[in-house]
């Protein structure tokens, strides 16, 4: 054979040419909807009986071209259909059709409307922005145009070209046949469910979507007193992409329940567009990573476009709570309710429990045990029953037992928190702290004013030098430093203790909770939020002893931050404050004691029965009460409230199995102890109390001189002592009556004002106590009737 | 670290209590009889807290904090030889050239006074070894020679010497029978000192002793090594909390403050129950117990280590300590049952002090009993105290009014002007009989109060009426 040359050229595109902006990858199918309007021959010339066979087959081979979404002779596209803008073309039937034709054509043209959407849809979901999910579902529907769907129309063709006998009738009676008809008929409802989302979606004010979300959970947080608190974030995608897919795939496989071959055909096109989630899902699960690139996955992390390793922020506990949140946009059906509320909990969890571990480790992948490790469950399966759950709990556990591992083993929590404990409680610690108390009580007991870093500085010396001795088995020791608040105990207290009545009380007057479900943005509630904090009451201008601003901190160290997170260690430092209030006071009067009954002047016999009985032996009395009093008061504080809660915190044998329990368990001891009446409705009858015990002790120590006036043997040697000088003026009978009789009143008012004190807390304490153990019994009596 | 203190352990009966009292205290701090420490692991961190009691010569051995004084060798010996190298030889001290002070309170003082700078001496190089000394405790006995009145110059020394420091003593009174005549004289002269000079004074007589010793040992045939045991128990649980720290009561002062509201009430009276084998070897063994039934117990005088005719004494302050597995609710309501039967003072704040103490993790935990058996102590400031000084005073007074048996003291120092000193030191006491009579009555301070605490009892007395199903039963 000759081999003929001919031109094979190709001509370059010249760039110069202008391109249209909305210029496409592909050809337009049509290349023209408006230009190449030919002039199909006249249906009505073919209207006889003769002649409809002719035009039946005009019309069919138009209705092929249909089916491809071309516009053939006698059905055409619109006139304003433009190819360009990426509209949905309509299809119009020539009027002179046939009517019998025209009854047939109406149904089919709409599959080529379909037909053409669909091709849209999964050009436009190529594009990065739609996600993983909606990419696959484009995917998807390519596979089965090209497979199934071309395929079909192609059959048809054939049998059009072929078969002489190929009538209209049997061309619907195929599309009516096939199942390749009804799955493009579900492919079109679901794709035009998404865009009808996505419509929304463009069109709605995604900040107030958002806002509305946030107060509506708020609302139902408080309407129902959930146990669970989840991290949520209720921003709206733009674009709905996951999750959202899935909901709506799976809403239709139910409202197509009762048809087998279309659910069968919509649970594996579902398997297939959940395949990344799936992936997500697991990984998450089992190894804490959260690989979703284009915000699909229910979960979202928050500092994604941060950079962590910049001081140090993944190890701040806070991030624990805000850096990985629930994407309340596209939660699947099964989460949303109540049962699924524990379940979303907990597969958050997971996958933040993993996260410590491998942070922890410094690991990026934790190893799997082979047998279950890289079964990737099946979307439909995982829905079925209660495989979500199982699937879920069987990683939450296993996540929960390396957590465990990793804190009771690995950390050794249990005697971290026992030296937290000891620190900030006095647990087996009490020498430590009178120690401490003794060595600066000089210190502690002077006036608090502003500056106060040499003070600070020279306990935290003493403090330091004492740290150096202590074992190395005392963890938390190491990471404790010394300072004073800037607000004293009372202030601090007081504005807890006030929250809590106006809680007990049911009464919310000032607090402003319905304001903020009522406030119409975010603006607003912030602008709402900062005024409460300018609201706190104001600042009183009694000068305290340092001793009131004395606190320790402690920044506690990833991860155990995670368990004892600021908020515990906030309660720790009020309830130390608290404690070491009382042990301050106790060993004020202690060292009082020797005063009073040791020194020489107190001793001395001589005095008359007046000051013997109103000064010297009121005085004891009074103090020996003071001191009883605040040592009960301490011994029922650490020995009944303190002891009691924190033997739960730490009892192995009662530990939860879940780090959530452990958290929850915790917390609430804390808040048990903060609860107490001691540190909340007698708090503020405590604090004068604390001042008159002050006040008394300060009196004692001044007490010496005066006691030397008013007996004159006394008065003659002290005067002795000091010869010279000369001016001091010898015994004076009538001023010794007056000041013995001044000193007297003064111990009684202090006497009588300080027994009313103590009277008025024990009906308090008996008050309190009487109510819980009456709620207790209640409580007790509704557990064995239930 | 803070409160160390010294022991001091004055003749015969001194010594003795003390050889109980350091195996005691040895044997709830893991030390073996020779101050090593039975569990030489350093990696282990201790539970207890030595340092009050013992000075730690390297990380194994350690040594008590006690001066041994007397005026007759056997027992310092004993001691000695019981405990090979557990104390420091420079802090024993025997008269030369003397043998006993022949139960004559007069020598011992005289003795004490001479030696006085001797003494004070070794108080001063035991209390270098200190980082925050805190104060002393005396043992002795008030009947003797050496004890009573080498003691009563001791008092007498470091309450001039130190007089910031805390001077505690526990002190063993005479019983009825009285084996030696003089007996009266020398606890008079000693009750003065003690009632001057010592900040708190823990009283046990003999009568209470030999009584319990009884009941408590299996043996029936007892002696005074037994006895002291009961003492031993009785220091050891005075001393839980500060020797195994808790939230409070970490130091002498904090737990004697509650107890002494004034100089002139400082005589406490001390109660033990069970004595289980962690505090006395080969005694009987008790039922498991709880501590409601335990603090309730002491109030019971046949618990009691002092010997009292007063029915129903009028109590000033209580202190407790209760050492097992105790349930927190077990004492409240205890302290609310004591504080209805208990008759205090009207002053008094009428408020019981329950320590929960803690058992030592070394002692032996074989027998599971042991470790559920709750063990309380109760110190009391009380005035069944007086009935001891009633009958010290009687017996003297016996004696005295016909001057008997005065040669012996003729020679002493104080008695060369006559005896002004045996009637002053007859009026101290009585005084000190007074002021706890006194006390006992509601003019002490004034009526003005009297008023609001009866109010305060009706109160608590309405809240605690309830009903066999816990309700409050409305009137």
């Amino acid at each position: 054979m000759e081999v003929i040359q001919i031109e094979d050229r190709v001509q370059l595109e010249k760039l110069s040419e202008p391109r249209p902006i909305l210029s496409r990858l592909v050809n337009y199918e049509p290349l023209s909807n408006t230009h190449l309007k030919f002039k199909p021959f006249p249906l009505s010339e073919l209207s006889t009986t003769e002649q409809i066979r002719d035009q039946e087959a005009l019309v069919v081979r138009d209705l092929l071209n249909v089916l491809m979404g071309l516009d053939g002779s006698y059905i055409r596209y619109n006139n304003s259909f433009n190819p360009i803008s990426g509209d949905i073309p309509e299809f119009r039937i020539a009027k002179k059709m046939d009517s019998s034709l025209k009854a047939l054509c109406s149904r089919v043209v709409k599959l080529g409307k379909q037909y053409f959407f669909l091709c849209k849809c999964f050009e436009k979901w190529c594009d990065l922005r739609y996600g993983m999910t909606l990419q696959r579902l484009g995917y998807e529907i390519r596979q089965f145009i090209q497979l199934d769907y071309l395929r079909f129309v192609e059959s048809l063709e054939r049998q059009f070209n072929e078969n002489a006998t190929f009538s209209i009738r049997e061309f619907i009676q195929n599309i009516k046949d096939t199942e390749v008809i009804k799955q493009l008929e579900l492919l079109y409802t679901i794709c035009h469910k998404i865009e009808k989302e996505m419509y929304l979606r463009s069109n709605a004010d995604l900040l107030e979507e958002d806002f509305n979300n946030f107060i509506n959970d708020l609302r139902d947080e408080l309407q129902y007193k959930e146990d669970i608190m989840l991290a949520t974030d209720t921003s709206l995608l733009p674009i709905a992409k996951g999750g959202i897919i899935l909901k709506i795939v799976q809403k239709s496989i139910s409202e197509n329940l009762g048809d087998r071959s279309s659910v069968t055909f919509l649970k594996s096109l579902i398997n297939n567009i959940s395949q990344n989630y799936c992936q997500i899902l697991h990984e998450w699960l089992t190894q804490g990573l959260l690989n979703d690139p284009y915000d699909e996955f229910m979960i979202c992390d928050a500092m994604k476009n941060v950079d962590t390793s910049i001081a140090n922020l993944k190890f701040d506990d806070r991030l624990w709570f805000t850096q990985y949140r629930i994407r309340k946009d596209g939660l699947l059906p099964r989460f949303e309710s109540r049962e699924g509320n524990e379940l979303l909990f907990k597969v958050l969890m997971t996958g933040k429990l993993l996260n410590i571990i491998r942070i922890s480790y410094d690991i990026n992948e934790l190893p799997m045990n082979v047998n279950n490790g890289d079964i990737i469950p099946n979307f439909v399966e995982l829905l079925e029953g209660t495989n979500l759950e199982l699937y879920v709990n069987q990683w939450y556990n296993r996540a929960n037992e390396l957590c465990f591992k990793l804190y009771f083993d690995g950390y050794d929590l249990h005697s971290f928190l026992q030296s937290l404990q000891m620190q900030y409680f006095g647990y087996h610690n009490g020498h430590g702290i009178l120690k401490f108390l003794q060595r600066n009580i000089v210190d502690l007991a002077r006036n608090y004013k502003g500056d106060t870093t040499s003070i600070e500085n020279k306990l935290f010396q003493i403090f330091l030098s004492e740290r150096k001795n202590s074992s190395n088995h005392n963890t938390s020791m190491q990471f404790l430093t010394l300072g004073f608040d800037k607000q004293p105990f009372n202030e601090v207290i007081l504005q807890y203790v006030q929250q809590d009545i106006s809680r007990l009380n049911g009464t919310p007057d000032d607090d402003n909770s319905e304001e903020i479900l009522h406030a119409p943005n975010f603006n607003n509630l912030r602008s709402i939020l900062l005024n409460e904090i300018n609201h706190s009451p104001s600042t009183k201008t009694q000068v305290k002893s340092n001793i009131y601003y004395l606190q320790f901190n402690m920044r506690v160290p990833y991860p155990l931050n995670i368990i004892v997170n600021r908020t515990c260690i906030d309660q720790f430092q009020i309830i130390s404050r608290y404690i070491y209030l009382l042990q301050y006071h106790c060993k004020l009067l202690d060292d009082i004691w020797f005063e009073v009954n040791k020194n020489k002047l107190w001793r001395y016999r001589g005095y008359s029965p007046d000051v013997q009985r109103n000064v010297i032996r009121k005085s004891r009395v009074l103090h020996s009460k003071m001191n009883n009093f605040f040592k009960n008061v301490l011994q029922y504080f650490t020995q009944n409230v303190v002891e009691r809660e924190a033997s739960l915190m730490l009892s192995l044998r009662n530990s939860p199995k879940y780090i959530n329990d452990f958290q929850n368990l915790i917390q609430e001891c804390l808040t048990n102890i903060m609860t107490n009446c001691c540190l909340s409705q007698l708090m503020e009858i405590q604090l004068q109390m604390f001042d008159i015990a002050h006040k008394f002790c300060k009196f004692i120590i001044t007490l010496r001189s005066k006691l030397n006036q008013v007996d004159p043997r006394l008065q003659y040697r002290s005067n002795d002592y000091s010869q010279e000088e000369s001016n001091t003026p010898g015994y004076d009978e009538d001023e010794a009556l007056k000041l013995t009789s001044d000193l007297s009143g003064y111990i009684n008012v202090v006497y009588t004002g300080f027994d009313q004190h103590v009277q008025a807390f024990m009906e308090g304490l008996h008050h309190f106590y009487d109510n819980r153990t009456r709620l207790r019994i209640r409580e007790d009596r509704n557990g064995l009737g239930g | 670290m803070a409160g160390e203190i010294i022991t001091i352990q004055v003749g015969q009966c001194g010594n003795h209590i003390g050889k109980q009292f350091w195996s005691q205290l040895a044997e709830e701090h893991g030390i073996e009889r020779s101050g090593q420490n039975k569990q030489p692991d350093n990696d282990i961190q201790r539970e207890d807290f030595t340092t009050p009691f013992f000075k730690q010569n390297d990380e194994n051995r350690y040594t008590p904090r006690a001066l041994m004084l007397d005026m007759e060798p056997s027992a310092i010996t004993d001691l000695q030889n019981y405990f090979p190298g557990f104390f420091d030889t420079r802090n024993s001290w025997i008269v030369q050239d003397e043998m006993g002070a022949g139960n004559t309170w007069s020598k011992g003082y005289d003795c004490g006074t001479a030696n006085e700078d001797i003494f004070l001496n070794m108080i001063d190089k035991e209390i270098d070894a200190t980082e925050n000394f805190e104060g002393f405790q005396l043992l002795h006995s008030v009947a003797g020679g050496t004890g009573s009145g080498l003691g009563s110059s001791l008092l007498e020394a470091i309450s001039d010497r130190y007089p910031k420091k805390f001077l505690s003593t526990y002190s063993v009174f005479p019983g009825n029978e009285s084996e030696v005549v003089v007996q009266p004289y020398n606890t008079i002269l000693t009750l003065r000192r003690l009632a001057e000079n010592s900040d708190a004074t823990v009283v046990f007589d003999n009568n209470a002793l030999l009584n319990l010793t009884g009941k408590v040992f299996r043996d029936p045939k007892t002696d005074y090594d037994h006895t002291n045991q009961l003492i031993a128990a009785t220091m050891s649980s005075i001393t839980n909390s500060i020797r195994f720290p808790s939230y409070m009561f970490s130091s002498i002062p904090s737990i004697f403050s509650t107890l002494v509201p004034s100089p002139d009430l400082h005589f406490l009276m001390p109660s033990f129950t069970p004595f289980t084998s962690d505090y006395v070897s080969r005694g009987n063994t008790y039922k498991q117990n709880n501590a409601y039934d335990v603090l309730l117990d002491l109030l019971d005088s046949s618990n009691w280590l002092v010997s009292t005719k007063r029915e129903n004494p009028t109590y000033f302050n209580v202190f407790n300590t209760v050492i097992g597995d105790v349930d927190p609710n077990d004492i409240t309501r205890a302290m609310t049952k004591i504080q209805q039967r208990v008759n205090f003072a009207p002053w008094a704040s009428k408020m019981v002090h329950v320590n929960m103490g803690r058992r030592s993790p070394y002692l032996e935990s074989n027998s599971t009993t042991n470790k559920k058996c709750i063990n309380g102590m109760m110190l009391a400031n009380s005035t069944s105290i007086v009935s001891v000084m009633d009958r010290a005073c009687k017996t003297f007074d016996k004696i005295f009014s016909k001057r008997a048996f005065l040669r012996t003291f003729e020679d002493g120092n104080l008695f060369q002007n006559g005896q002004e000193e045996f009637i002053d030191s007859r009026e101290v006491v009585q005084n000190v009989i007074d002021d706890y009579l006194a006390a006992e009555e509601d003019t002490y301070l004034d009526e003005v109060l009297i008023a609001d605490e009866n109010m305060f009892g009706e109160y608590t007395t309405a809240t605690n009426q309830v009903d066999a199903e816990g309700d409050n039963n409305m009137i």
